[in-house]
């Protein structure tokens, strides 16, 4: 059972008063949709947390005028946490917050990236004992394919290191054969050069169906053409705007006879909710290791404009 | 797997050691090589995994048996795991150390157990005192262990340990506290030497640790491997697989001790034996027809030799045809050969005759002159002109011929057949398979019946098969880690030079694809990004020293890698004669900006206006 809806016009996530609330600063106004939201309906926030990374800060004052700032408008209390969106560890290591376990926290992960949110919601659960956590995530209207619909789409640009995130190094990792679950995007390179990296016995495709839009299944099977050919890999589907379906499946996977005895790596490329899937599905199974494209540059508009603001309530173990 | 499509390089390729000193020789060997050149097919199937396979197919020598090879890889991200996250460098150095270990110990006692598993090994006896001295050596006999499965299991409660430390550093400052922790060469050289000594029949084996992608340790752990080979013990010994230029340090642990090459381990740089070894296209035919002969329709249809899909040999006589299309007067335009005495260079059964008419005419040579030598040697007719004809055509100058047609007529020149694909892979055996695999993809989609009845994929196919690798290569080479841009950079500059150097009508420097220059001279940070370029085979060295051009110093001369030829219109094969030179400021800036080239002044046809305003070019 999971509860997840749309919040717009009605507030329907069931809770009214949060202690903290975690946001990225972002030059897109879709990163304070969601506190924007709770605002509106009177919803309490005794602390904001609000992240501002170094590597954001010049576009973040680029946009000042089009509402890049606009959390400062906001009458809630804040901590604006300086830190680089490469290391996560080193920025919560320093966050000296009063997180208890009765706290009710929410993270909203829009312009998080997903290394950095994945950290930070290992860290609620190992260091504060953090149960259950409201995630907010403000789907983007259009995506940009600055090179047209069917060539390379890329969240990020330049050289990358594929690498664990920070926290999820999986305990079983001594074992001798792996099994890689890949979460297609639509940044073709980068699948096969995890494949290569991880060298797994098996490979499985998640691919997001339905999706957003209805050719973006197809685009992200042409990009990823190279590695959905390779003989063996198994392709599998889930739903691209449901973290709980990623979560089921990837639950079933490892329940099954031919996995078991594999150590499971999972590298969730692809959208936001799935990769909610992942972290879920790895906080509840520290077992597993989760592998992440680290990108010497995350690229800052790849997409424009806010959608529906869903939340989603989680437990973190 | 490895064994259906194993297909051995010793066979083909002369390596300067034989299938049994990989086996034998107690000394350690490096084999050197980039992404694709089979170096962790070759080390998988020197494992005891594999050769366990052979030795029940009873085709193994008895050297083999003996020794035993560990194939041991462990992953970049796991590697790179073991640093930051506020832990000094040296206690990372002793948790890697202590993680190493545990990582090889396990490795053998899971050998331990297939050996007992294995009919084939019956003489292996794992006594008391074996277990006695392992459990001394794992646990200060603190632990009595009566059964590799316990051993196994205190293994793996140990790495349990390090990997829980490694989930939780990044989160919270805490110390590494194991039950036990194990310092260097403890059990990589003490469980072996246990197994000699105690078990039945292995007093004579030898441990061969096979460590694969040896680039992506870190500095600091490679410290410790550079250890372990440099006091290697008998018994044990050590193959290192590693991309080119994949040391990040030749230093050991301690800080007056280094490894060299030749004293402390034997050097084998795959890349370069492959692409000068005259075996190479033969053992890239073996390993696509082993494919081909596991697809059913091909076996049925008798078409399992990958020449007879591709074509052996490009047809460049027909392709310039193709392009010139009758309208051969383009040529003699691009020349500026005056009309009248065109009929006597013209040749339209092959307009590669025709420009070399026309670069004839341009350096000399009289219209009649040529016209004799063309047809003489065009009849079999043995004359001073028609033998130094037929040297420029067919030794000298076809290829270079066939690029300025292409440039004229403002086609590319397609890049197939088998002998094309293999100059094109570059001493990259997996770029050849992915060239193959591109090309049965677009042919099984544009001309299936062609492609299994009668074994042919077109020529177009074939090409397209090829730019897509090339611009797939060249797409991934941002992606490198720290200098992707930069080697990007480096190759859309180098890679615009060359095509210049093939556009050159007067072919002044034919076929050039190679530069020369001195590594030692490189700024540091160049020095670091050229060998990142080196390490991911965009630039590959070639294996003597070579004189930059006809009375220059020897230096070392560099190719860029044949793959992206395909993209910018150079050469397939590398002829040497002329290298670009560069000095480090030159690759510096060649590296950053993007339209930088250097002396290219040389190759440039000048256009001038005469007194009856008519144009010429100036040569």
């Amino acid at each position: 059972m999971y509860k997840s809806a749309v919040v717009g016009d009605e507030w329907s996530c069931g809770i009214d008063n949060f202690d903290f609330v975690f946001v990225a600063i972002s030059p897109d106004l879709r990163a304070y949709e969601a506190i924007s939201i709770a605002g509106k309906h009177n919803v309490g926030i005794k602390r904001l947390v609000a992240f501002n990374f170094a590597e954001r800060k010049d576009i973040v004052k680029k946009k000042k005028n089009s509402g890049s700032e606009n959390y400062k408008k906001l009458s809630f209390n804040r901590d604006v946490i300086e830190c680089s969106i490469k290391d996560p560890s080193d920025a919560l290591k320093k966050l000296n917050l009063e997180i208890t376990e009765e706290c009710n926290i929410a993270v909203d992960i829009s312009f998080f990236t997903k290394p950095f949110y994945f950290t930070l919601l290992n860290w609620l659960k190992v260091v504060h004992n953090v149960v259950d956590v409201t995630i907010f995530y403000t789907e983007p209207k259009n995506y940009l394919f600055n090179k047209g619909l069917y060539n390379q789409y890329h969240s990020s640009f330049g050289p990358i290191a594929i690498e664990e995130i920070a926290s999820f190094s999986g305990i079983d990792a001594n074992k001798e054969n792996s099994l890689l679950i890949l979460l297609l995007g639509f940044d073709g390179d980068l699948s096969s050069e995890i494949d290569e990296i991880v060298a797994p016995k098996k490979t499985i495709l998640i691919n997001g169906f339905p999706s957003y839009s209805p050719n973006f299944k197809d685009i992200s099977l042409i990009a990823n053409e190279k590695i959905v050919n390779k003989g063996g890999n198994k392709l599998l589907f889930s739903r691209s705007t449901n973290p709980f379906d990623t979560y089921n499946l990837l639950d079933e996977i490892k329940q099954k006879e031919e996995y078991k005895g594999l150590f499971m790596n999972i590298a969730p490329i692809g959208t936001k909710p799935m990769s909610l899937g992942v972290c879920m599905f790895a906080l509840h199974n520290p077992d597993v290791r989760v592998i992440y494209p680290m990108p010497e540059k995350f690229e800052d508009g790849t997409s424009r404009d806010t959608w529906f603001t869903w939340f989603y309530n989680i437990t973190l173990s | 797997m490895i064994l259906d499509y194993w297909s051995n390089p010793f066979s083909f390729v002369k390596f300067g050691l034989n299938q049994d000193d990989v086996f034998n020789d107690p000394n350690p060997i490096v084999f050197m090589g980039g992404r694709g050149t089979g170096k962790t097919m070759f080390l998988r199937y020197c494992s005891y995994s594999v050769q366990n396979s052979i030795e029940e197919k009873s085709t193994n020598s008895q050297a083999q048996k003996k020794n035993i090879g560990f194939y041991i890889r462990i992953d970049g991200p796991i590697l790179r795991s073991f640093d930051g996250y506020g832990v000094s460098d040296e206690k990372w150095l002793v948790i890697f150390a202590h993680y190493f270990e545990l990582f090889v110990c396990k490795i053998y006692f899971t050998f331990f157990q297939d050996l007992i598993k294995n009919s084939s090994f019956t003489l292996v006896d794992f006594g008391k005192g074996f277990f006695s001295q392992c459990s001394n050596l794992l646990s200060n006999d603190k632990a009595q262990f009566g059964s590799l499965d316990e051993i196994i299991n205190f293994l793996d409660d140990q790495v349990k340990e390090v990997n829980m430390y490694r989930a939780q550093i990044p989160l919270k400052n805490i110390d590494f506290t194991p039950t036990i922790v194990f310092p260097s060469q403890y059990l990589t050289f003490g469980i072996p030497q246990i197994f000699k000594d105690k078990v039945t029949g292995a007093e004579n084996s030898r441990f061969i640790l096979m460590i694969d992608e040896y680039e992506n340790f870190l500095q600091s752990q490679q410290r410790i491997i550079n250890t372990l080979i440099k006091f290697v013990i008998p018994g044990i010994t050590f193959r290192l697989g590693m991309r080119l230029e994949g040391f990040r340090t030749y230093d050991t642990i301690s800080k007056d001790d280094f490894i060299k090459e030749g004293r402390d381990y034997k050097n084998i740089v795959f890349e370069e034996v492959l692409i000068k070894d005259s075996g190479y296209s033969n053992y890239l035919k073996d390993i696509a027809n082993k494919r081909l002969k596991k697809i059913n329709c091909f076996v049925e249809n008798n078409i399992t030799d990958i020449a007879d899909f591709l074509g052996e040999r490009e047809n460049l006589e027909e392709e310039s045809r193709e392009i010139v299309n009758l309208k051969g007067d383009k040529i003699f335009d691009h020349y500026s050969i005056e009309k009248k005495i065109r009929p006597l260079l013209k040749c339209q059964e092959n307009p590669l005759l025709q420009v070399l008419n026309c670069l004839w005419f341009k350096r000399g040579k009289s219209p009649q002159e040529i016209n004799n030598a063309m047809n003489d040697y065009l009849a079999g007719r043995k004359t001073t002109d028609s033998i130094k004809y037929r040297m420029d055509y067919v030794d000298k100058y076809k290829l270079s011929l066939m690029f300025i047609i292409a440039t004229t007529y403002k086609k590319d020149k397609k890049y197939y057949s088998f002998n094309t694909f293999s100059y094109l892979s570059s001493g990259i055996v997996g770029h050849f398979i992915e060239l193959c695999r591109r090309c049965f993809q677009y042919a099984e989609f544009e001309d299936k019946d062609d492609l299994i009845n009668n074994g042919r994929i077109a020529k177009t196919l074939q090409n397209n098969a090829a730019r897509d690798l090339a611009e797939s290569e060249l797409q991934q080479i941002r992606r490198i880690e720290k200098y992707g841009n930069k080697l990007y950079v480096l190759t859309l500059n180098l890679g615009e030079t060359f095509r210049r150097y093939h556009k050159d009508i007067l072919i002044r420097y034919p076929e050039t694809n190679q530069f020369s220059i001195d590594k030692t001279l490189l700024a540091e940070q160049t020095k670091e990004a050229f060998e990142a370029a080196q390490r991911w085979s965009i630039v590959q060295r070639k294996s003597k020293t070579q004189q930059q051009s006809i009375g220059k110093k020897k230096n070392d001369i560099f190719t860029l890698n044949r793959v992206f030829a395909p993209i910018f219109q150079f050469s397939y094969r590398t002829r040497g004669g002329f290298s670009e030179e560069y000095n480090s400021i030159e690759i510096t800036t060649l590296m950053e900006k993007e339209g930088i080239e250097f002396r290219l002044d040389k190759i440039k046809v000048k256009q001038v206006v005469k007194d009856s305003n008519q144009s010429e070019l100036e040569f």
